[in-house]
């Protein structure tokens, strides 16, 4: 593959890294150099895909696979807001971007292998495509992936808990 | 929230897209951020040990110890420089296999071995460091003293280190094993 197939390919399926970023890393700029490390590691990878599987499938695989497989250093949690504490922070966020926020904000409790299958589930993909990109059975698939929804929904909503 | 709602509030995530320029700086080594660190790292050690190699036979009294302190010190000076390239080997291929599941346990074994010829390679240097400086020295208090402190030090760094592995070992040996049934 040449390069600028691979960047015509890459532009066109750019969102899926966004969201795996986003799944991984809290911060924007740990987001950003994982997304760097991603698109390297599916340049690196390219010249081994022969296109059996759906190139979505493939970048998925990868993406997983650096998200979960790359270090990220340990730094204390330091945030400062522009607004202060008792203030409300997100009056101006319409509902789909609140309710965005509290998917990823819940996501991102889960233990990374969960996260991954909940992602690819959630990206709409059978259970036959998950068992492919991450090497478990179907069965497995369907077994972990109900016992992560219901942590995710007590997460989600812990007063019906 | 239920499924739909989930995969609604997923499928919105907004993302502002990189143009391809922004994309294809991105598939060059130099400016991957890890590759960078790593090669900066390298760079400076390969420079100072350098430095010192090329001093330390007549500033530093190389001519007057035996021969085997000289090729264990060199030998460990090349180890530590090796350690960096199979540094940068490593980071270069995270993905190692057909799925998420093997590609893991590959890379977890490929890390194993490193974080042991990491170590290895650290104690080396350690050893033939202080053979060197302390060969042919007499042992008298104060010095006795200053060599368990370089000790203490040595294996002070040589515990973080292996620290430091055993959280990154755990930590992918932790999903891999969350993947099995």
């Amino acid at each position: 593959m040449d390069e600028a197939t691979f960047l015509a390919w890459l532009e066109q399926h750019q969102g899926i890294l966004h969201k795996i970023c986003r799944l991984y890393r809290d911060r924007p700029e740990d987001r950003q150099d994982l997304f760097q490390e991603i698109v390297y590691q599916l340049w690196r990878s390219a010249p081994a895909y022969r296109g059996a599987a759906q190139p979505g499938t493939w970048i998925y695989r990868i993406a997983l696979n650096t998200a979960m497989a790359t270090f990220r250093r340990r730094r204390p949690d330091i945030r400062y807001t522009p607004t202060l504490p008792d203030q409300a922070a997100d009056t101006g966020k319409d509902p789909v971007q609140r309710q965005q926020e509290a998917l990823y904000a819940a996501l991102r409790r889960l233990e990374e292998a969960d996260r991954a299958l909940i992602g690819l589930q959630l990206e709409g993909l059978s259970y036959r495509e998950i068992a492919t990109i991450t090497g478990i059975t179907e069965n497995h698939v369907g077994v972990k992936l109900n016992r992560i929804r219901r942590k995710l929904q007590q997460l989600l909503h812990p007063e019906n808990d | 929230m239920n499924l739909d709602n989930l995969q609604a509030a997923w499928n919105a995530a907004p993302a502002s897209p990189l143009p391809a320029d922004a994309l294809r700086r991105m598939l060059r080594s130099g400016r991957h951020p890890l590759l960078r660190r790593i090669r900066r790292q390298a760079l400076v050690e390969i420079l100072g040990w350098t430095a010192f190699l090329s001093l330390y036979y007549t500033a530093l009294d190389g001519d007057q110890k035996p021969l085997w302190c000289n090729l264990l010190l060199i030998t460990a000076l090349l180890g530590a420089i090796a350690h960096h390239a199979l540094a940068f080997l490593s980071a270069r291929q995270l993905v190692q296999g057909n799925d998420l599941s093997h590609s893991l346990l590959r890379y977890y074994r490929q890390l194993r071995t490193y974080a042991f010829l990491s170590l290895a390679a650290r104690l080396l240097l350690m050893g033939s460091l202080l053979s060197f400086f302390t060969y042919g020295l007499s042992m008298e208090a104060h010095r006795r003293l200053a060599l368990t402190a370089i000790l203490l030090v040595f294996a002070g760094q040589l515990g973080l280190t292996a620290r430091y592995w055993r959280q990154r070992l755990r930590r992918v040996k932790t999903q891999w094993e969350a993947l099995q049934p």
